[in-house]
Parts: C-alpha cells; sequence; structure tokens
C-alpha cells in the first residue's frame, strides 16, 4: 500500500489549503534539479539548505527528486552530450579553466553529466515552474469539485477509504 | 506567507555543525583510506599508514609508520618509514588527488619482513593492469634475468677455458701414447713386405731370363771354335758366321740385360721411396697424437669477462632493477589524451580537463628527501622530484640525485631521469663511483681464476638509458694498482704460471656493454686484461704445449724410429742384394760379349792371314810361271835365230 499512500499523501497536499500552489510548485521545480543532477554532487547540498530556508513543500520536492530522478536517468546521454558542448565551449574556456583552478572544482563542475543536466534543469525551472503553477490551480479549481461530486467520491465518502480521504482533505 | 521558514534555518544551522564535527572527527580515516587506495594502485601493492593525521587548515600530513610492499613478494615491504611529516594541498584530496610538496623521508628500512600479505584488494586492481603487462618492459624483464644468465654463463666459460683445460686436465705424453695407436710401425711392416715382394719379383724376373746357362752354351761354342785349326779361308769364313751368330745372342743377352736392369732399378727405387713415406707416416702420428691432447688455443676476449662480468652483470641488473620499478610505478599514473567518450556509465559522465594556472595532476609528489641505508650497507641521501602521473602537465621529467658513502667510506653518485615527455619513453641512469676498493669484492668464479683482490682501487662509470623500454648501457671500470688474490696455492705449473701472469698485472680496465634489438639482449664485455693476460698465458702455454709436443714427439719416435732403422737397413740390404744382383749379370753379359767379339777378331785375323799367304802364294806361282815361260820363249827364240 506504499504507492497508494504516497497517492493519498499526494491528494492531501494538492487539496490542502495551508500550502499555496507556489509553495507545491518551488517544492517540485526544486526537486526536479535535484532529481535531474547527478545524486550526491555539491549543489545538491545547497538545494537542500534552500529547501530548508524557504517557504517551499518538502514532500513535493522529494516527489520530484523520484520523477525527475528516473527521467535524468533516462535523459543521461542527451545530458552527456549536451554537457560535453557545454564545456567545449571556446568563449568559456577562460571561465572554466579558472574554475579548473580553484577550489570551485569541487562542484565537479567539469563533469559531463552533471554540466549538461545542471544546466539544462535550471534552464528548465523558470518554464517548468509556471506550468506547475498552472497545472495545480488548474487541479484545485476543476479536478477537486469535480472528484468530490463524482460518483467515485460519493462512494469513497461511505467507505473507510472515504474517512480516510476526509482525513487528507484536510 | 513568510518566504523563509524559521525551523528550516535552524535545521541548516543543526547540519551545518553536524557535518563540521563529523569532518573533525572522520576526515582523517576517510582521507587515510582514500590515499592508502591512490597509493597501493600506483605501487601494485598495499601502501598502509598507521597513526595518519591530516590538518586541512595547516596543509600538513604526518604518520607515525608507513609500510610500503613489495609487488613481487608481497609478505616484504619495499620499504618502510617511522614517523614523518609531509607537506601538501589539502583541497585537492577533497578531489581525490594527492599533492605532496615536499616529503622527508629518513631512516628508510628496506626489505623489511611484513606480518600480513602486501597484495592489493582485487577490488583495487585496475582492468587495464592486466593488458599492460606484456608490454614494451618485455626487455626489462628478461633483463631481470640477465644476471642470472650472465652468472650460468659465465660458469659455462669457466669450464670450457683453456687455462682451465690447461689447468686441470693431466694432460702428459704417457697419457696421450695411451689414447694413441701409432700406425707407422704398422705401415712400415707393411712397406717391408711390400719391399720383400718388389726385391724378389725383380730377382725372379732375372732369373727368368737364364742368362747363365746362355752364356755357358755360348762359351762352350766359342771355345770350341780353334783358331789354329782354321787352314783355310773358307773354314774362317764359317768360323766367323758362327761367332756372327754368338754375336748376335751376346746382343740379344745385353736387351734383356737392359729388362733385368730396368726391373732391378725399379725395385731399387720403390725400395727407396718407401723411407719417404716413412717420414710422412711419422708426421701424421705426431698430428694424431696432438690432436688427442687437445693442446689449447687461446680466446683473447675470456679472461676479464671471467674476472669481472658478474660484478658488472649485478651492477647493472641493479641499475634495471631500479629503472623498472620507477617505469612501472610512473608507467601506471600515466594519463591518457582526453577525447571525448561516447558512451560513458549512466550517471558517471566524462570528467574535461582544463589547462591548469598549477599543474592539476592526480598523484604529484613535488619532492622527496630521501636518506636510507641499503642493504649492502650503503648510506644513500638524496632528492626526487616530481613523481607525477603525467610529466606533460608540468613539462618536466621526474628526477633523483643521490650520494652515498658505503661502510668504507667510499663516495658515490646516483642520478636518475625518467622522462615520459616525448613520444618514446626515456629512463636514464648515470653512476659514478671515482674510488672503490677493489679488496672487498668478491669476483667468486672460482676454479684456478683469482677469487677476488689483495688490493687496489677501481672508478666506476655506468651509464644506462631505456628507450622504450630497450635498454642500452654502458658499463666503465678503470681499475689501477691492483693485486690478485687466489683461493690456494698453484699445485699444478700451467696454474704457478698463471698466478704469476696474474701477479705482473697492475692494473687493468673493463667495459661492459649492453644494447638491444628485436632478437632480445647482447651483452658484450671487453677488456685489456685479455690482451694482458692472455698474451702471457699464450706465451707459457705455448713453451707447455711446445714441451709435450716434444715429449710426444719422443715416445713417437722411440717406437717409430727402431721400425724406420730396421726398414732402412732391410732398404739398405735389398738395395745391396738388387745392385750385385745387376752387377753380377751385367759382368756376365758383358764378359760374354767381350769374349766372342776378341774371338770374332782372332778368327777374322786368322782369315786375313790365311788370304794373304794365298794371295802371296798365288802370286808367287804366277811369277814362276811367267818366269819359267819366258825362259821357255827365250829357248825357242835362241834355237829359231
Amino acid at each position: 500500500m506504499f504507492g497508494f499512500d504516497i497517492f493519498i499523501k499526494l491528494l492531501k497536499l494538492l487539496n490542502s489549503d495551508k500550502h499555496s500552489p507556489a509553495q507545491l510548485a518551488g517544492g517540485l521545480s526544486i526537486g526536479m534539479i535535484m532529481g535531474l543532477t547527478p545524486w550526491f554532487s555539491a549543489h545538491h547540498l545547497i538545494l537542500f539548505f534552500v529547501l530548508l530556508l524557504f517557504n517551499v513543500n518538502f514532500s513535493m520536492a522529494l516527489l520530484g527528486m523520484g520523477v525527475f530522478g528516473i527521467i535524468g536517468y533516462l535523459f543521461d546521454p542527451v545530458f552527456h552530450d549536451f554537457g560535453f558542448y557545454l564545456l567545449k565551449l571556446d568563449f568559456m574556456k577562460e571561465t572554466y579553466t579558472q574554475w579548473y583552478n580553484s577550489a570551485f572544482i569541487l562542484t565537479r563542475f567539469n563533469n559531463t553529466v552533471l554540466m549538461g543536466s545542471f544546466v539544462a534543469s535550471i534552464l528548465l525551472s523558470p518554464i517548468m515552474f509556471p506550468i506547475f503553477l498552472f497545472l495545480i490551480k488548474r487541479y484545485r479549481k476543476h479536478v477537486l469539485k469535480w472528484f468530490k461530486d463524482s460518483f467515485l467520491g460519493e462512494l469513497l465518502k461511505e467507505s473507510s477509504t472515504l474517512s480516510l480521504y476526509d482525513k487528507v482533505e484536510g | 506567507m513568510k518566504l523563509f521558514r524559521k525551523s528550516g534555518l535552524i535545521l541548516v544551522i543543526i547540519l551545518g555543525g553536524l557535518i563540521a564535527a563529523g569532518y573533525y572527527f572522520i576526515s582523517d580515516d576517510l582521507i587515510e583510506e582514500q590515499i592508502e587506495k591512490a597509493l597501493s594502485i600506483q605501487n601494485g601493492a598495499l601502501v598502509e599508514f598507521d597513526g595518519l593525521s591530516v590538518s586541512l587548515l595547516n596543509g600538513t600530513m604526518t604518520w607515525k609508520k608507513m609500510q610500503v610492499a613489495n609487488p613481487d613478494n608481497v609478505m616484504q615491504n619495499r620499504f618502510e618509514t617511522t614517523e614523518t611529516s609531509v607537506s601538501i594541498t589539502a583541497w585537492k584530496l577533497l578531489q581525490k588527488k594527492v599533492i605532496i610538496n615536499n616529503l622527508v623521508l629518513a631512516d628508510i628500512r628496506t626489505g623489511t619482513e611484513r606480518k600480513k600479505s602486501g597484495e592489493l584488494p582485487k577490488e583495487w586492481i585496475p582492468e587495464e593492469e592486466v593488458e599492460e603487462d606484456s608490454g614494451e618492459s618485455s626487455l626489462l624483464k628478461e633483463a631481470g634475468d640477465l644476471s642470472k644468465q650472465a652468472k650460468n654463463a659465465l660458469k659455462d666459460k669457466v669450464v670450457n677455458t683453456p687455462v682451465f683445460q690447461l689447468a686441470n686436465t693431466s694432460i702428459n705424453a704417457d697419457s696421450i701414447m695411451g689414447l694413441l695407436k701409432l700406425q707407422t710401425p704398422d705401415k712400415v711392416d707393411s712397406l717391408r713386405k711390400s719391399i720383400e715382394a718388389n726385391v724378389k719379383n725383380a730377382t725372379e724376373t732375372v732369373e727368368k731370363l737364364n742368362l747363365n746357362k746362355t752364356i755357358k752354351e755360348t762359351d762352350a761354342k766359342i771355345k770350341s771354335i780353334n783358331v789354329k785349326e782354321i787352314k783355310d779361308v773358307k773354314s774362317a769364313e764359317e768360323a766367323i758366321k758362327t761367332v756372327t751368330e754368338l754375336s748376335k745372342t751376346a746382343k740379344d743377352l745385353q736387351s734383356q740385360l737392359k729388362t733385368a736392369k730396368e726391373s732391378l732399378s725399379t725395385g731399387i727405387s720403390e725400395v727407396s721411396s718407401g723411407v719417404g713415406q716413412v717420414d710422412n707416416w711419422i708426421k701424421e702420428d705426431y698430428s694424431r697424437a696432438e690432436k688427442i691432447a687437445k693442446l689449447p688455443d687461446f680466446d683473447t676476449q675470456k679472461i676479464g669477462e671471467l674476472l669481472l662480468g658478474k660484478e658488472l652483470m649485478e651492477s647493472l641488473n641493479d641499475y634495471l632493477g631500479y629503472a623498472e620499478t620507477g617505469r612501472n610505478f610512473l608507467a601506471s599514473m600515466k594519463s591518457k589524451d582526453q577525447e571525448k567518450d561516447e558512451n560513458p556509465e549512466r550517471g558517471k559522465g566524462q570528467n574535461i580537463r582544463f589547462k591548469s594556472f598549477e599543474p592539476n595532476p592526480d598523484f604529484w609528489v613535488k619532492k622527496v628527501n630521501l636518506s636510507y641505508k641499503t642493504e649492502k650497507d650503503i648510506q644513500l641521501s638524496g632528492v626526487i622530484t616530481d613523481i607525477i602521473d603525467n610529466q606533460k602537465l608540468i613539462a618536466r621529467p621526474t628526477k633523483a640525485d643521490f650520494k652515498g658513502v658505503n661502510k668504507s667510506g667510499e663516495t658515490m653518485s646516483v642520478t636518475g631521469e625518467f622522462n615520459y615527455l616525448g613520444d618514446k619513453t626515456l629512463e636514464s641512469f648515470q653512476f659514478d663511483m671515482p674510488k672503490m676498493s677493489l679488496r672487498t669484492l668478491d669476483i667468486g668464479v672460482g676454479g684456478s681464476l683469482p677469487t677476488g683482490f689483495t688490493k687496489g682501487n677501481g672508478a666506476v662509470k655506468a651509464v644506462l638509458n631505456i628507450t622504450n623500454g630497450a635498454p642500452k648501457a654502458d658499463i666503465t671500470l678503470k681499475n689501477t694498482d691492483v693485486g690478485f688474490k687466489f683461493a690456494k696455492k698453484a699445485s699444478g705449473k700451467s696454474e704457478k704460471v698463471f698466478q704469476d701472469v696474474m701477479g705482473r698485472i697492475n692494473s687493468f680496465n673493463i667495459d661492459a656493454m649492453i644494447s638491444s634489438n628485436s632478437k632480445g639482449l647482447k651483452v658484450k664485455i671487453d677488456s685489456d686484461i685479455d690482451n694482458k693476460i692472455s698474451r702471457e698465458i699464450k706465451a707459457v702455454a705455448k713453451e707447455e704445449v711446445d714441451k709435450i709436443k716434444r715429449q710426444i714427439r719422443a715416445k713417437v719416435d722411440a717406437q717409430v724410429q727402431a721400425k724406420k732403422k730396421e726398414l732402412n737397413d732391410e732398404i739398405n740390404k735389398q738395395k745391396q742384394k738388387l745392385e750385385a744382383k745387376k752387377k753380377e749379370v751385367e759382368e756376365l753379359v758383358n764378359k760374354q760379349v767381350a769374349e766372342i767379339e776378341a774371338k770374332k777378331k782372332e778368327i777374322e785375323k786368322k782369315k786375313d792371314d790365311l788370304i794373304k799367304e794365298a794371295k802371296d802364294k798365288a802370286e808367287k806361282a804366277a811369277q814362276d810361271a811367267l818366269k819359267k815361260g819366258a825362259d821357255k820363249l827365250k829357248s825357242k827364240i835362241k834355237l829359231g835365230f
């Protein structure tokens, strides 16, 4: 029932008035960056602190890491090619060389997959954040109401699961 | 809604504190494991630290003990150190790079036993190491066995060296005569029989002519002619006719005599030629005797090799060993040129290198100050610079410069360079020892050769270059004020002479050269001592050989000359016999011919006398008749008138 619990938690988050769509979308965006980039990189620590410091949803970040981790794995060769392209850009060579000769090298920026996935996820995040925000808002406006009024929703209300649903509804 | 989370801020502070504390307490272990792994992989066997402490802030690393296992013998350490402090670039460790700025290693102990095996854990063994194992260093491996090969080769040469054949083999005329079966006596006997047969044959040829009978018959016929009884010309002419026939017979005899003489002369000639053959047979017997004696010819290129070849080969092997250790260590750290990895492992990617303002190798020991005592009790101290995984990053080769002193106070210097900057790898070594006491050297060849030196100094210079794994070396040893030491007093004359010869030599040079080609290593050892020794030895050996030759000749002569004398006597006897026969026959025939001629002359004179007498008588009768007729005519005339 682990998958079902997560699903229920996700529904709870989406249905909760305690978490704004922006908080949820922010958490998902940070999770996306962390998921697409290789794990245990130096920037993960920074993003983790960002997650702790900023009032974004932690669970959505974890969800984003899991979902985009799978996507990142599938797109690994693309990130490798993109990263190699970025690291071989002539006009960036001097900058890279300076980074390479400093402690910044500890970020492993010179790794093709890390560079490719990190830049791609950073570029995607301003695009994906409004999309996540829009989708969450649309969900709350249309899907949540439709769900409550639906036969399934009525049926679930009568069952013990419905009480759980009520619980997650907040 | 607040942008920041207060609880999150507290959590960040707590986490940061925990990370700092964790780093403080466990960093040494982490770094120790990381450095041990990195160094062990480079070394090919475990490198272990005890009590390693790293201060990232100060950039220092200290340890109480370091053991570097020997990959060739994992139960032994290449060396181990006591407490040591090292200056490092600390933050590079977080990058899994080991940059040691200055490493001071003192009181190093080499070849110490290990309690546990120093074998690398399987997961640490790099895959490519297996592939590279049989690469360009094969010649060096071959060279690694060089000392063993050289020793075996030298042992063989000791056995096969003429000096030892002469010294160790009891060559004497009697033993050679025992082995030798002289052919001359048998041949002389055979010749003798042949001569006898020839003489018999010649005599029989003469006998067959039956000269005596013919002479007797002729003699009887001559005697039967009595000249006094010849009264008239007719009888004289008949006698002449008979004598002429006898003369003809005599000429036939002379002709037969000629044939007989030729037969006898041939016999004599054959008998005489037999003597010449005997001399040749004797020469052949001498030659065979000398061959059986295996009297040696000297090779001028062996003595020096025998004397110090082993020492030089061992030195060369030491240098090759250092070279191989160095090159293997550095070769294992070589970086590859960077091209795009088309198919990296998922999530791993590829690390791109950029030009470093400061060289940024994975492993770099900038300077090592090293001092230690070798197994041969030589105190070495010096500096090794730039032990690095990729020399191209710093554009400098790895260099070593050592000074040493042995327990006798003799100094030496060793410099080495491992150059992997170009397309070809080049390792070069130079060893210089201006004064080395030869007394400590153990030649160790044995036999009748010197075992060492009673005095003397040697100056050693060695240059070894290994290009792409192919070694080329030149080691020169100049020795002065030399005195040779022998294990035992000379027992035989040859040994005594050899020791005397060696005693007269007070200086010599020896040069060992090693080169390589596609077939393998080629070692050549030259020395001027070879000429010096072999010249003297040759002279002595020649005398010895001449003496043995003379003894052999005397022995051969003793057996052969008696036979030769017998043969000569026989030949002379037979010759005399033949000559006598020839003379006898010749005299007989000549006497017969003379008699016939005399008889013939006598008869012819008688005939002439008889003719004259008849003529005189006829003239007188005619005168008388004329006178009577005239008288008768006169009387008739008177009567008519």
